[in-house]
């Protein structure tokens, strides 16, 4: 049975099946040929796993970052940046991983962000000189910090998952984000320095600071909205989702006018699309879930692990490795749903804090996300900016590496998640 | 279909701003709101993924697959289609009895008191109209 559940997807995920199809077709399996798995679970759990408040942010989310990216505010928020920073040594570079910074704030999904930072910055970036490989390797990785900087989908889907609350996951994500971006910001000093360069310099001015903040205003009022709404207590993370929806389309349409009504019906077209392909992939990895935790697998993981007689240390080694495996191979939503009620028993045992295990399995399947050769991010710059996916491989390499240690960073030192919630 | 979906999901919108307007402001908070916004999220999934199907455009692996001759990747096109079909017919198969049974109980909802067969319905009727839409499609080719 649990071989079952385990090898025939791994063989349908090659033939190039579609992840909720597979799914669901092994759950369909399962049910049809192994005793005593009810038929009727297939509809309560495909309906039961959509039926959970804090995932109905993810449309929400989704909706909020299309319009963002597509109607001036994300626009506003790099121009904002570039006032700050365009005087430094690689300013073009930096402004790209400071935008994602900021645009992860207000989003919460990663080809968001791959999309709407870098509409902005690879014209100017390979009008500056920079390789394509580096281009492209630096947007595909950047994107990811959008799910790392709260808000973020994976967060939501394992708050969900590990009955632990989304505002403190949101809240613990922060730092480690920054950390992601800090190391990111070394590595392209590091290689300007070498490179000897001419710059693109903006000569830094108050006054020009001054005018961009202005003209960014209402595009910053989006943090406000999301951030001061949830820690002010005034709403739930969903609920923020919604607001900075009906915020965002009102900035874009009403106030910058960048937006017409038809381009905002076309994009929420897309985004319910967008939807539909994340949450049915939820919806069917709730299925296989709950048949896989019915097979007793989670229990057959914790006796193995304990055989081994291994310690926290080995044992999030061992995660985090099994995690970067499945998670260059699935999304982030399917892979939570299906490993956290495996991996999440093992290492509360250890006495590793369950919101500190949301962040590493967050930020450890961000560079999933661009991991080749599956990452969605490196299909999203393959077709946004026509980067051939070679190319993109070999550009994320080095990103690749420096992001590895800043995850073994985040696993090994939990006081980096941790310190903001005061344990 | 995915017209349905998007005026769901800004209806969801419109929705979710109304309580926070009316708990925070006039301190009448909907009570039902959360409960159909949940409801209109399961609509807009499986409505939205009739034209996500149609189109043929839900998350895979094609790298595998691109890499090979026209053919067998039309074949394996034509599998994903059939195995598509098989598991929409298969989930809805199973799907009608219980939303049978919740119609014939009258089973409603705790705060909006909505026959519960409605939202648990969109589930079979999504899957139905993707095993039409994946049918018109690979007829097409």
């Amino acid at each position: 049975m649990t071989g079952l559940l385990l090898v025939l997807p791994f063989a349908l995920l090659f033939l190039g099946i579609p992840i909720y199809l597979i799914l669901l077709l092994t759950s369909l399996i399962a049910v049809a040929f192994v005793a005593g798995m009810p038929p009727t679970v297939v509809q309560t759990a495909l309906f039961g796993a959509l039926d959970s408040f804090p995932l109905l942010a993810i449309p929400f989310f989704i909706l909020a970052g299309e319009i963002m990216g597509q109607g001036g505010i994300a626009k506003r928020l790099v121009a904002w940046i570039t006032s700050v920073i365009g005087g430094v040594r690689g300013s073009l570079p930096l402004t790209t991983i400071a935008s994602s910074e900021v645009f992860g704030a207000i989003s919460g999904s990663s080809v968001s962000c791959v999309a709407a930072v870098g509409r902005l910055m690879v014209p100017a970036l390979r009008g500056a000189g920079y390789g394509e490989r580096f281009t492209s390797g630096l947007i595909a990785s950047s994107g990811a910090i959008a799910v790392i900087i709260p808000p973020s989908i994976p967060m939501i889907i394992y708050g969900a998952t590990a009955q632990q609350p989304v505002t403190e996951l949101f809240l613990a994500g922060f730092l480690p984000g920054l950390l992601i971006g800090a190391f990111g910001a070394l590595y392209v000093l590091f290689r300007e320095r070498r490179s000897g360069r001419e710059h693109v310099r903006v000569p830094f001015a108050w006054s020009s600071v001054w005018a961009a903040t202005k003209n960014a205003s209402w595009a910053l009022g989006t943090l406000a909205v999301i951030f001061g709404g949830i820690y002010g207590g005034a709403f739930t993370p969903t609920e923020a989702a919604g607001v900075a929806v009906v915020y965002a389309i009102v900035v874009s349409c009403l106030i910058y006018r960048d937006l017409d009504w038809a381009g905002l019906w076309r994009i929420c077209m897309s985004s319910a699309q967008l939807t539909a392909q994340i949450l049915v992939i939820v919806a069917a990895a709730g299925l296989y879930s709950w048949l896989l935790t019915t097979s007793g697998l989670p229990q057959l993981v914790i006796a193995t692990i304990k055989g081994w007689n291994l310690g926290a240390v080995e044992t999030l080694l061992v995660f985090n490795l099994l995690l970067l495996v499945v998670g260059s191979f699935l999304e982030p939503p399917a892979a939570i749903l299906i490993l956290t009620p495996l991996f999440l028993p093992v290492v509360m045992s250890f006495g590793v804090d369950p919101i500190h295990f949301g962040i590493i399995m967050t930020v450890n399947l961000s560079i999933g996300l661009y991991t080749p050769p599956f990452g969605l991010n490196l299909f999203a710059t393959h077709s946004l900016f026509h980067a051939p996916l070679g190319v993109i491989y070999r550009g994320v390499l080095p990103f690749l590496a420096i992001n590895l240690i800043a995850l073994m960073v985040i696993t090994y030192v939990p006081q980096i998640s941790l310190v903001v919630l005061g344990r | 279909m995915h017209v349905a979906a998007t005026a769901t999901l800004l209806l969801a919108v419109a929705l979710n701003f109304a309580n926070v307007v009316g708990r925070y402001f006039f301190n009448a908070p909907i009570e039902w709101a959360e409960e159909v916004m949940l409801f209109m999220q399961v609509g807009v999934v499986f409505l939205a993924a009739v034209a996500v199907s149609r189109e043929g455009r839900h998350i895979r692996m094609d790298v595998a697959v691109n890499l090979l001759p026209a053919l067998p990747r039309r074949l394996l096109e034509a599998l994903a289609g059939v195995v598509e079909i098989a598991v929409a017919v298969a989930v809805t198969w199973l799907a009608i009895p219980l939303v049978k049974q919740l119609a014939e109980f009258d089973q409603r909802s705790q705060a909006a008191q909505l026959p519960l067969a409605i939202p648990q319905a969109l589930v079979p009727l999504g899957f139905a109209l993707i095993a039409i839409a994946v049918a018109v499609r690979l007829a097409r080719k």
